[in-house]
């Protein structure tokens, strides 16, 4: 046999075994439960990690309403950085940044959705809906981002200010993206979520931590909200409002205690459920303070050690820093969005814009739902109407993650003033100043090692 | 893929039988011999040279010839014409008759090829042998099959054949000489000389070889009796760490040149008869060596491609030898005497009642009477204190002389020589091994049979396998032939929980007074005050009687394994041959464990599922009465298809080419399935219905509404996993391969190697997925140089060095998101969900390891021969958890992100020292020296950023398994330990050297020590053997060194505790005379949650750490072969030798405790306990 021949054979099986191999290698794992059906992704939007929105916790501690009356200076304690508006809340860059990991987390979630829907086995029309549900539920997670590293937006600046990547890709070996800016990143989470709206659910008040036509409309609400874009906000509140006929607001007079309130997954008050973990929180003197001592949700969230773990009832003097407590007990309070939240955005674009009598319906829906027999909030002043809203949203949602971003908006327009923070003795260990850099947060040093270009915020 | 196969074997097949027609066939009258010329050439494929004057002045030719062969067709057309002729391959040269004297009728040299085949006695091949013209112009070596061809040598040659341990021998040149027969050297030992290295795909002259390798032969192999296939590598082969007594992961110590994966295998790839083997080691029957190849480095191991990293074990076995029947017999027996407790370092009886008198004084620590009573569970003389501390109206009050007394009984009695008794006996081992081997050389057969039974050490453990084999080589024609190879292997095993002796405490009987098994604290959860309660409420019996519970419990593992090989030759012509074949292998294992309805576990596991009434009676349980059978049922099959082209070519005396390119395709499937069985009659074979609904929602707390120690159980039945299960893992892969070599006049070697595996584990990244493995070396034959030739001393010297990439398999990661099946609790009612378990990885590749190697191989005054190697290997691409950018979506995966590093030195020495016909003495001496270091990984939260621990105890401190960037896998880290404080607390040592207590925050790695490797860094392997006449002696001698062990610190506290532990901590002032902590600190059971930083800083401290070298006497054997004696002379017998030999004889360890890991034991076990055989081995 010539030389030349058994080259070429050898050249032709080579061949043929390489083009055989690709399809010889195609087969599917078994004993590893792969992505690959609709149903497959319904399940996978039903993991109880996405019910939870992990950093209320961390949030919360941002805000002008919580004290820490045992702090000491020197404490390292993630929850302490936080409190203090330390510019980073965790020396170990080996593991997963706070805040920053668990919004990133959910959103692969709703990534691998996106990704893989589209070629999913199943009907076309569960498919869609599952897109829009990971659609809504990234936009969401967004929301919460772009809050929390960007700059509060400013139709001036929000085309140069940067906010956070906008991930897309599920592939853990891809590089991440630069910094989207903020006008980029609010562009997508309105396009994201009017994209969503047409194949959404009517209602989801069998779980409301899925998604909905009124969830999608509550986020745009909120997003609208915080770009201070109040008539868009107030329109996509009564959107909201409007789509799902199941909402309501629950009369807080009726229950005698938080236990007997109903879960939030099936609350007519919840619209797109979350839940936190159920730390105690201690609210400042001052806040407490606030309160009108007939509220419902003061004798429903407020312990007393002066009263023996009891209903803060008996005592309103609030006479010393740890003796209220704010606890969630056994009920899992939704730190997403709910009714009371639309109806108080409503009243404030009304208030906003003048339209005193819309403002007043919204505001008193929301409190006759709050008092026993209760009169009726009036006023003509544009001004004392917003007020009074402003501070309904103090006592609605204490401790529900959104104080946070409500201090940045105000802040915006010169409403917060310095806040102090305390040691367990007293002394002043850190302050707020209305022109703090600290209202943005850091990205944490964790992520920058991996992106040494990513530019940090001052 | 194989329709692919068959086509080409087809198409080759075909081509080649018309390539080799050969023959010519002319019919032509007077024509110029240039027409000759052209017709040859159309019908071969030689090609004429020669220049074109060369013609002028020849005469025209007539010539009538059919199928005739180019030799005679060229003597007859240029018979009277001025010409010669030469072939060289395929080219013909024609010249102009230089020699006028031709012309006068002087014979006229012509030149010719030679072919021919070295073979021995028995016919078989020998490689390696030079072969040579008297003159020495021309030379050349045989190949592996034995074959030669000198080009161009003159036909009136002598040829020489030389060859080391074979008489020489010349014979004169001739085209095809045939078979040339070689009678062996007498005095020669020609077992020893290793010549050729076979790397399973193909055999290399051992002198060609670049690469590291160890090799050793049936003569070294089997010179010790082998009761298992890896005992009688231990010690043989630098490199090679083989120990059973010293575990990395869980697992015996296997590894060749240290570590290179964390996540896969760490287990050499194992080639048996030329293909990877997925089965287990035991399968290997060792009287079946015929020789064990370890493929170290890039060079050597590279063809293997992925699996290659972790060294590469080929094992050849014995084959067919034509002739008459040749039968050989063995049988072993050996002997493993029982414990010797007395010799074990304990604590008397007495320390335990000393414990409890001290407890009973320090009041505080007396558990209350009534708590006893209630269920919590008690040691032996624990409730004759607390009924000490009753009041003393309490009809159950002792006063303190009645509770000294009590317990100075009870400290009288000690249960070792009893545990000896009743649960050891005297383990044996039995082997028989026949084997039949003959046949022509048309077919040869090669067929064994091999039986072993064993009985434990422990009572009613014991286990028996059988294997037959048959091996059968047929040649179909000369070029083409089938090896074929059928193993069937069953193995049974049974055990029954025989409880280890340091479970119980000492002064615990197994029999009453009358001699019925008696409860033991040990796996009983309930104490007998309490159980006696329930009983009477109708629940189980909740004590474990050990004795009883012996016979109640058994797991039998049953393990079949099927194997087919079959591989077919073609040889081509002489120059090409192809292999094409494949295996499957079957490997079904069943494991079968089966407790009584009377056994304990059955007894507490209804207590444990049940649910009582409102007075606290026993009401009904999950669990039904009768037996509970956990069938686990596992499947591995395999199937390699390869196909394999070879090549190999001497071009002149000077040049030698040898190549082979391949492809292989694989698969291998792993499945198991699971099923238990509850209220199962192994009679009846019924089982009864059981809710496994509730079952499975059911936490183990489902007993606690009546009381918490009735949640105790020693094994919960169960367990949603382990009832019902099934799993499947399939891995494909697909490889083409390539291997080349070239020498130069044997002088200058260089070869490489390259392979791309691709598999269906791999990522979507394209730029990885045909990642190639590869290899280049290169040797320099110093010895063949011509101004070596003066130093006679010096017979042979090799130098070489190679590099490479060699693969790892790690099937962590995958490149899809996967999910796992979970429930979300938080919708109204829980619903099923799945959550992320790995996310999407797609630059998924293979792991790596880069391995350089330098060699030396040497042979002086003939019979000292050796090798030296030095080897880096750097593993990277390692898969194991790595911290990724959280803003990925997870902050850690299983990515290709570790490293690790292994450096390493080896030698090996062989020296036949004395070799005449009665009287031999050789030694074997191998040396390993590697060290490993953990380059990049990911600790996770153990360290912040500081490089400090945020755990009190980090997990590495406790397991010997870990890896800790810049330390050895397997570090050994312990704390300082400062002794005690006045109250007996232990106290620890910062990096300073300030005093504090282990509890307090830690100071990160700075607080620790570290103390080497866990793993030995050296080993060394000692041989020698002599023989005199028909007798040999034959002994072996292991050492290990170059790491730590921990000495356990006594305890008082555990059931058995070691020499000393008496002495603990009393009163203040004692820390003064001990470090062994005050017992209460750790008996309250008011603060349990504090104490695990105590108990560790004692436990794991630096001066308890030690150099773990340790020196075995491994075995001593003698044998003596009596086939002289008439009786067995007539009997047919060719030999017949008795050998005896003691295994495991004598260790001693170098430190000041001579804690030996060669004792098999731990730190209690004093002594090795040897194993005594006795075996015959005959041939007829």
């Amino acid at each position: 046999m010539k030389y030349n021949n058994i080259y070429k054979l050898a050249a032709l099986f080579t061949l043929m075994v390489i083009a055989g191999c690709n399809k010889y290698l195609d087969v599917t794992p078994k004993g590893k439960q792969l992505l690959k059906s609709t149903s497959d992704y319904n399940l996978w939007l039903n993991s109880a990690f996405l019910d939870f929105e992990n950093d209320a916790q961390n949030l919360d501690y941002l805000a002008d309403d919580i004290d820490n009356p045992t702090l000491t200076a020197s404490s390292t304690a993630v929850n302490d950085l936080i409190y203090t508006w330390a510019t980073q809340f965790l020396a170990n860059i080996t593991i997963e940044p706070p805040i920053w990991g668990d919004h990133y987390t959910s959103i692969y979630y709703y990534n691998t959705v996106l990704v893989g829907i589209d070629t999913a086995a199943g009907s076309t029309q569960q498919g869609a809906q599952l897109k829009a549900e990971a659609l809504l539920g990234r936009a969401f997670e967004y929301l919460y981002l772009i809050n929390l590293y960007a700059k509060e937006y400013d139709s001036a600046t929000a085309a140069q200010d940067l906010a956070v990547p906008f991930v897309t890709a599920i592939d853990i070996s891809t590089t991440t993206p630069p910094r989207s800016t903020v006008q980029a990143l609010y562009n997508q989470i309105i396009t994201d979520l009017n994209a969503a709206i047409p194949n959404l659910p009517v209602s989801n008040g069998t779980d409301r931590y899925r998604g909905s036509v009124a969830a999608a409309y509550s986020v745009l609400a909120r997003a609208y909200l915080y770009m201070r874009n109040y008539t868009a906000a107030e329109t996509s509140a009564q959107n909201a409002l409007k789509a799902d006929n199941t909402l309501s607001l629950l009369n807080y007079t009726t229950f005698t205690n938080v236990g007997s309130l109903p879960n939030q997954v099936t609350s007519t008050e919840s619209i797109y459920a979350r839940q936190s973990e159920n730390p105690v929180y201690y609210p400042t003197q001052s806040f407490l303070k606030t309160f009108d001592t007939t509220d419902a949700r003061l004798s429903l969230f407020y312990y007393s050690y002066d009263n023996n773990y009891n209903t803060v009832k008996p005592d309103y003097s609030f006479s010393q820093r740890g003796v209220v407590m704010f606890v969630n007990g056994n009920y899992q309070p939704n730190v997403g969005t709910t009714v009371a939240e639309m109806e108080l955005i409503i009243a404030e674009g009304a208030a906003r814009s003048g339209d005193l009598t819309t403002a007043l319906t919204a505001l008193n829906t929301v409190r006759t739902n709050r008092f026993p027999n209760y009169i009726a909030y009036t006023s003509n002043n544009k001004d004392t109407v917003l007020q009074k809203v402003l501070s309904e949203r103090t006592f609605e949602f204490p401790f529900s993650a959104i104080r946070w971003f409500d201090m940045r908006r105000l802040n915006k327009e010169g409403r917060i003033p310095g806040i102090n923070r305390y040691d367990n003795t007293g002394n002043i260990i850190a302050t707020l100043a209305p022109s703090s850099p600290r209202y943005v947060l850091q990205i944490p040093l964790a992520v920058l090692k991996f992106n040494p270009g990513m530019q940090q915020n001052p | 893929m194989r329709i692919a196969a068959f086509i080409i074997t087809i198409t080759c097949l075909h081509v080649s039988a018309t390539a080799f027609a050969q023959k010519i066939s002319l019919n032509e009258k007077n024509v110029p011999v240039e027409k000759i010329f052209d017709d040859i050439s159309k019908q071969t494929h030689y090609i004429f040279f020669y220049e074109k004057n060369v013609l002028n002045g020849t005469s025209k030719v007539s010539i009538n010839v059919k199928d005739a062969d180019l030799q005679s067709v060229l003597s007859i057309c240029l018979k009277d014409q001025p010409l010669i002729y030469t072939i060289a391959g395929n080219i013909v040269g024609i010249k102009k008759r230089e020699n006028p004297a031709a012309d006068n009728g002087v014979p006229l040299v012509t030149l010719i090829d030679i072919t021919g085949r070295v073979v021995d006695e028995q016919n078989k091949p020998i490689a390696s042998c030079s072969v040579y013209t008297a003159d020495r112009k021309h030379g050349t070596s045989t190949d592996v099959q034995g074959f030669f061809k000198l080009n161009a040598v003159a036909d009136t040659a002598v040829i020489y054949i030389k060859c080391i341990g074979y008489l020489s021998k010349h014979v004169n040149a001739e085209k095809n000489i045939g078979d040339i027969e070689l009678k062996v050297e007498v005095n020669s030992l020609a077992d020893v000389q290793v010549k050729t290295v076979n790397n399973g795909y193909q055999h290399i002259l051992a002198e060609q070889e670049t690469g590291a390798v160890s090799q050793i032969s049936t003569k070294q192999y089997e010179s010790q009796i082998n009761t298992d296939f890896l005992s009688g590598l231990t010690g043989k082969l630098s490199g090679v760490a083989i120990n059973n007594n010293i575990q990395f992961n869980g697992n015996n110590l296997f590894q060749i040149r240290g570590l290179s994966t964390i996540t896969g295998s760490q287990n050499p790839l194992i080639v048996l008869d030329g293909y990877p083997t997925e089965l287990t080691l035991n399968d290997i029957n060792p009287n079946e060596i015929k020789s064990v190849t370890v493929l170290k480095d890039a060079a050597a191991a590279a063809i293997y491609g992925v699996r290659s990293s972790n060294g590469v074990v080929i094992i050849e076995r014995k084959d067919a030898k034509e002739g008459a029947p040749q039968i050989s017999f063995r049988t072993t027996i050996a002997i493993t005497p029982k414990e010797n407790y007395s010799r074990y370092r304990w604590a008397p009886s007495s320390a335990y009642i000393d414990y409890l008198k001290y407890t009973a004084a320090n009041s505080g620590l007396i558990i209350p009477f009534q708590y006893l009573q209630s269920g919590y569970p008690f040691t032996s003389g624990q409730d004759l204190i607390s009924k000490g501390a009753l009041n003393p109206s309490d009809p159950n009050y002792l006063t303190q002389d009645q509770v000294n007394q009590q317990l100075a009984s009870l400290g009288s009695y000690d249960n070792t020589k009893d545990y000896g008794r009743l649960f050891l006996k005297t383990a044996i081992a039995q082997t028989y091994n026949i084997d039949v081997s003959g046949g022509n050389k048309k077919a040869s057969y090669y067929i064994t049979g091999n039986y072993s039974g064993n009985r434990a050490n422990q009572i009613n453990n014991s286990g028996y396998s059988a294997a037959l084999s048959g091996r059968l080589n047929i040649n179909f024609t000369d070029r083409f032939s089938l090896k074929l190879v059928t193993d069937y292997t069953e193995n049974i095993t049974k055990t029954a929980p025989v409880p280890d002796i340091s479970n119980f405490y000492p002064v615990e009987h197994f029999q009453d007074a009358s001699g019925n098994p008696a409860p033991t604290y040990y796996n009983s959860f309930w104490n007998t005050y309490a159980n006696k309660t329930f009983m009477a409420l109708g629940y189980q019996d909740n004590l474990n009687y050990p004795l009883a519970e012996v016979n109640q419990e058994n797991t039998k593992v049953h393990v079949i394994d099927n194997r087919i090989e079959a591989d077919f030759n073609y040889k081509i012509n002489s120059d090409f041959n192809l292999n094409f074949g494949g295996v499957y292998e079957h490997s079904h294992t069943e494991n079968r464990y089966y407790a009584s309805g009377q056994s304990a576990v059955v007894r507490q596991n209804i207590n444990f599922y049940s649910t009582a009434d409102n007075n606290g009676s026993f009401q009904s349980s999950l669990i039904p009465e009768g037996g509970y059978l956990q069938d686990n049922n596992s499947q591995l099959s395999s199937v390699t298809g390869r196909a394999q082209l070879n090549f190999s070519k001497h071009i002149g005396s000077d040049h030698f080419f040898s190549a082979i390119i391949g492809t292989e395709i694989r698969d291998r499937i792993a499945q198991g399935n699971n099923a238990g069985y509850l209220g199962y009659n192994d009679q009846t074979l019924i089982q009864l219905p059981v809710n496994y609904a509730l079952l499975n929602a059911t936490d183990p707390n489902y007993g606690s509404n009546y009381y918490f120690y009735l949640n105790s159980v020693s094994s919960k039945m169960v367990n949603t996993g382990t009832l019902f299960n099934q799993t499947y893992d399939e891995q494909r892969f697909v490889s083409v391969y390539g291997n080349g070599m070239y020498s130069f006049k044997n002088k200058y070697i260089l070869t490489g190697s390259y392979r791309v595996d691709q598999s269906n584990l791999f990522g979507t990244d394209p730029k990885f997925r045909r990642k190639p493995l590869w290899s280049v070396g290169t040797a320099w034959n110093i010895s063949k140089e011509g101004f070596m030739q003066q130093i006679s001393w010096i017979n042979e010297l090799k130098f070489r060095v190679a590099e490479g990439y060699n693969g790892n398999i790690s099937t962590v990661s995958v490149p899809e998101v996967v999910a796992i099946s979970s429930v979300n609790p938080f919708t109204s009612s829980t619903t099923p969900s799945l959550v992320l378990s790995n996310p999407a990885y797609g630059a998924l590749r293979w792991e790596q390891t880069y391995n350089f190697n330098l060699g030396l191989d040497w042979r002086i005054f003939k019979s000292i021969s050796g090798s030296i190697d030095y080897y880096n290997k750097k593993s990277t691409d390692l898969i194991a958890n790595s911290q990724i950018d959280a803003t990925r979506g997870v902050s850690n995966a299983s990515i290709n992100a570790a490293s690790m590093n292994d450096k390493g030195l080896e030698l090996t020495l062989h020296a036949d020292w004395i070799t005449h016909k009665n009287f031999n003495w050789n030694t074997g001496f191998v040396f390993s020296h590697n060290t490993n270091k953990v380059v990049s990984y990911y600790l996770g939260q153990n360290f912040n950023v500081s490089g400090t621990l945020t755990d009190f105890v980090p997990s590495y401190v406790y397991t010997s398994s870990t890896y800790v960037p810049g330390y050895a896998a397997g570090a050994i880290f312990t704390y300082r330990n400062a002794g005690l404080d006045n109250t007996g607390l232990p106290l620890i040592y910062d990096k300073k050297g300030n005093k504090k207590t282990p509890a307090s925050p830690d100071g990160g790695i700075d607080d620790l020590v570290y103390n080497g490797s866990s793993v030995p860094t050296n080993n060394i392997g000692i041989s020698n053997r002599i023989d005199i006449g028909k007798f040999y002696f034959y002994c072996m001698v292991n050492y290990h060194g170059g790491f730590s062990v921990r000495v356990p610190h006594p305890s008082i506290t555990v059931a058995r505790p070691l020499k000393g532990a008496q002495n603990f901590w009393k009163k203040s002032g004692d820390e003064n005379t001990t470090d062994i902590l005050n017992p209460a600190t750790i008996t309250s059971f008011y603060y349990r949650n504090t104490i695990q930083s105590y108990t560790e800083s004692q436990v794991y401290q630096n001066e308890n750490t030690v150099s773990g070298s340790y020196i075995t006497l491994s075995t001593i054997t003698a044998s003596y072969d009596i086939s002289s004696l008439k009786f067995l002379k007539n009997a047919g017998f060719k030999s017949f030798q008795l050998l005896a030999q003691g295994s495991n004889l004598y260790t001693r360890a170098f430190n000041k405790y001579n804690y030996s890991l060669g004792t098999g034991g731990g730190f209690e076990k004093s002594y090795i306990t040897p194993t005594y055989t006795i075996g015959i081995y005959t041939n007829f």
